[in-house]
């Protein structure tokens, strides 16, 4: 099927964003999933609702968040409808990016679990399956990377102290003879932009959508030099 | 000391008052640093009050500190209520696991009894301390968690932002207790020394939540917490941002409002600077990386935008300095302020024209 022919317009496209951002910002879930039900017809494939509306919903919203103009309950709240209902209304997203790559996601050292949900939910709205190894700790992590040597390694940190620590994993990585990039995200490197670059991390995302960038990003250069 | 230089208190009231003292006040907040500077670990230092106060009482003389801090964890109150603590060795403590789980636990819980919770006892030990090594010269500062803000710990952060969101009704049990918790342990620091509190709410903040949540749940919490204290009391938004809701804060009967490094001090100053004392708002994680003349031109920044016709006091907008912050960049802080906070801010209009 050839997708380019079956694409809505950008003007349809951009009515649907609209109508979509609206209804999450509204936390009106019933309207937030009749307006998906009607862009899965509108658009060829599962792939393109998330990634035509989706996923730039989710990434305006992040990116007013970054800009002051939107709460992180609303973030937390319009990532938690839009997951729930493409698990509702579209197939599975294992089956829906071919290979998948091993991208393993974590929170180092804390309990507090809010960043690593929103970024694991905004991964998979964007189609692209992750390994959650949850919480770890520096030591758990290097050996569960020698095991099962992920292609990427995302760590959501909120502590600095934890965000300084990311060093430790790099150091562990490296000794190992292990290259695995390491992008980061959290508070510590949203409030201290010089931050990633000091602990040996690849990147930082400084929100879930730029996770997904980055991830997407990471994924085109590998599939490239394949 | 000049004959005309006043003490950290009345510097600290005169601002308050929203007039002009002989300098900007300054308040530097270590807590953590204390372990190192009184040479234990972590876990001991939190737990003697005597090493906490004595610390206190050298940082204050060592930056020219405007206040002495009373705080030890933002975990303790977690603590109280029976939540695990993990120490570290070169950073606060953190809250373990949250202990509720869903709306069903909140009738299983009561609010603790200070004295029987020696994480408590010990805090209202250490501010009785610095009540009396301060000897009515500078003011002691004791922290509460806001009853909205306590649940990221108790219920976890994903949980408590979804019962908000989702059936914010089901939550009023738990701010009932954490409510009657947070009067009584605010005036149990004034009783035993604190001269002022602190009342964190970081998700009070429009970075979490959105103002007309602040408006309908906070701000009415906050009212009355604030009517019942006996003292002072600061409403503290954690580096979250709460420009668009400061006028809501305003009307809490709070004492001043410490703001973000992301909010416009100059913006935050034009709207609630004649009826509100502000505070803040360095940034404490990028204070890691700060040399002397970013750090002076930081402090000068803050002071040009906040500082004239009074009602400022300099601090980070965190409420706690970073363990690894250098020691030195807290030097240049209060050697700056020294130099630029002088009363009248004559240099503040041309600096302002520079810009």
């Amino acid at each position: 099927m050839n997708h380019q022919q079956n694409k809505p317009d950008q003007a349809k496209i951009a009515a649907l964003q609209q109508a979509y951002k609206s209804a999450l910002l509204s936390v009106d879930k019933a309207r937030a999933e009749k307006i998906l039900r009607d862009a899965s017809v509108m658009f060829a494939s599962p792939l393109e609702v998330a990634e035509l509306c989706l996923a730039p919903v989710l990434e305006q919203m992040g990116e007013a968040w970054e800009n002051g103009h939107l709460a992180l309950s609303q973030i937390y709240m319009a990532s938690r409808i839009s997951e729930e209902l493409m698990e509702r209304i579209l197939p599975p997203f294992q089956e829906m990016r071919g290979e998948a790559p091993r991208i393993a996601l974590m929170l180092l050292e804390d309990h507090h679990m809010l960043g690593k949900r929103l970024v694991q939910s905004a991964l998979r709205l964007a189609g692209i399956p992750v390994l959650d190894w949850q919480r770890v700790t520096v030591e758990e992590l290097i050996a569960r990377a020698i095991r099962e040597r992920p292609d990427l390694i995302l760590i959501s940190t909120l502590m600095l102290r934890a965000a300084l620590h990311v060093r430790d994993v790099r150091k562990g990585l490296d000794s190992a003879g292990l290259a695995i990039p390491i992008y980061v995200g959290g508070a510590p490197f949203r409030l201290d932009p010089l931050l990633w670059q000091e602990v040996g991390a690849s990147a930082m995302g400084a929100n879930a959508t730029e996770a997904i960038r980055l991830v997407l990003g990471f994924l085109e250069h590998r599939h490239a030099v394949r | 000391m000049p004959s005309d230089e006043m003490t950290s208190l009345q510097r600290v009231l005169t601002t308050l008052s929203l007039k002009e003292p002989d300098r900007v006040p300054l308040f530097l907040l270590p807590t953590t640093q204390g372990a190192a500077e009184m040479g234990v670990p972590l876990k001991d230092y939190f737990r003697a009050p005597g090493l906490m106060a004595e610390a206190q009482v050298r940082f204050r003389e060592r930056y020219r500190n405007d206040c002495l801090y009373g705080f030890t964890y933002a975990a303790a109150e977690f603590e109280a209520f029976g939540g695990d603590i993990i120490f570290y060795d070169r950073a606060p403590p953190n809250a373990g696991a949250p202990f509720l789980h869903t709306p069903d636990d909140f009738a299983r819980l009561a609010a603790p009894q200070i004295e029987d919770c020696p994480v408590l006892c010990r805090t209202l030990e250490f501010q009785a301390q610095l009540r009396r090594a301060a000897n009515g010269n500078a003011p002691v500062i004791g922290v509460v968690m806001s009853p909205t803000s306590l649940p990221v710990m108790q219920l976890g952060f994903p949980e408590y932002l979804r019962l908000l969101m989702e059936q914010p009704d089901s939550l009023t049990p738990l701010f009932e207790i954490n409510e009657e918790f947070c009067v009584s342990w605010a005036n149990a620091q004034l009783a035993a020394g604190a001269d002022a509190l602190v009342y964190y709410d970081p998700v009070g903040s429009c970075t979490v939540i959105e103002p007309a949540h602040y408006r309908r749940l906070n701000a009415p919490i906050a009212k009355r917490v604030m009517a019942r204290i006996k003292g002072p009391a600061v409403t503290h938004f954690a580096s979250g941002r709460s420009f668009a809701i400061l006028p809501d804060v305003a009307e809490t009967g709070t004492g001043g409002v410490v703001v973000s490094g992301d909010d416009d001090l100059a913006a935050v100053k034009a709207a609630v600077g004649n009826r509100l004392p502000i505070f803040g708002n360095l940034n404490g994680l990028a204070m890691r990386h700060w040399d002397a003349e970013i750090t002076e031109l930081q402090v000068k920044n803050a002071i040009a935008a906040a500082g004239v016709g009074g009602g400022f006091i300099l601090t980070d907008h965190h409420g706690e300095i970073p363990f690894d912050v250098p020691e030195r960049v807290l030097i240049w802080i209060s050697e700056s302020v020294e130099r630029w906070g002088r009363y009248p801010l004559t240099w503040v209009d041309a600096w302002r024209e520079q810009q």
